[in-house]
């Protein structure tokens, strides 16, 4: 049955829209205006479905069309970034996670200090698991832009959250020098 | 005389060296130290894709596509 049967389309695309909330929430901030992003990019894919080639990949299409939404939205200036809200202030109460409230809620604060292109290449390439080359097409970079970002927001977390072993290998160009601990 | 000691560390303790970018090699983190940061990204990232969605995602979907059966 082909994809742009708007029955099977809609069942495709409801499959992955916990993936594009996340990813949104990653770029947005807030979760009110992440879900906003995500119900634009779903409009936006179902208008344009007939340009989606069958049998490439949907998740990589519609985090491209998010993307953009989310960028075109933010040079309007409708997105903050990054907001108090924080990506993942619904997180900390999750359940069976075996990483403590502290810990989760660095990680937050950390990942909330990346600029938005660290934060959503590390996204797609450590969260997603998309090729560096996927991911680079999505992005309309460079692969070696790609990797950088991904190295230097690892960095970056890595030396904010005091990871040991990473200090030799942070950036010194980092916009914030905070530490987590003890904050 | 010591020269190593003066550098940073170089691919010895890494296993990935990525290519240059403005001209500086930037070593990848220490396996473990990537480890931890990626296993934390996507236990935060895995506990929000089980998250239960709100109606207006299904509600907006079916709606799109009823526009298509129906209509015209």
């Amino acid at each position: 049955m082909s994809i742009h049967d708007p029955l099977v389309f809609q069942k495709d695309l409801a499959a992955l829209v916990p993936n594009l909330r996340a990813f949104a929430r990653s770029l947005a901030g807030g979760a009110d205006q992440a879900d906003d992003l995500v119900q634009e990019t779903l409009v936006k894919a179902w208008k344009h479905r007939d340009s989606f080639a069958e049998g490439s990949n949907l998740k990589a299409w519609l985090f491209t069309i998010l993307r953009n939404v989310f960028l075109s939205e933010r040079r309007k200036r409708k997105f903050e970034v990054a907001d108090s809200d924080g990506m993942f202030a619904d997180q900390l109460s999750v359940k069976g996670s075996q990483a403590s409230r502290m810990d989760l809620l660095d990680f937050q604060k950390a990942f909330e200090k990346l600029p938005h292109e660290q934060r959503e290449a590390l996204i797609l390439i450590g969260a997603e698991g998309f090729a560096y080359e996927e991911a680079a097409l999505m992005c309309g970079c460079a692969v070696g832009t790609v990797k950088s970002r991904v190295n230097r927001a690892r960095a970056k977390l890595a030396e904010m959250l005091g990871v040991t072993g990473a200090e030799d290998y942070a950036n010194d160009d980092f916009m914030v020098r905070t530490r987590a601990h003890g904050s | 005389m010591a020269s190593d000691s003066d550098k940073k560390e170089m691919p010895a303790r890494t296993d990935k060296v990525i290519e240059r970018t403005n001209g500086a090699l930037e070593p990848d983190l220490p396996i473990e130290a990537r480890g931890q940061i990626g296993s934390q990204l996507r236990k935060v990232y895995g506990d929000m894709l089980q998250e239960p969605l709100p109606d207006v995602f299904s509600k907006l979907l079916s709606d799109l596509a009823r526009s298509e059966t129906e209509g015209k």
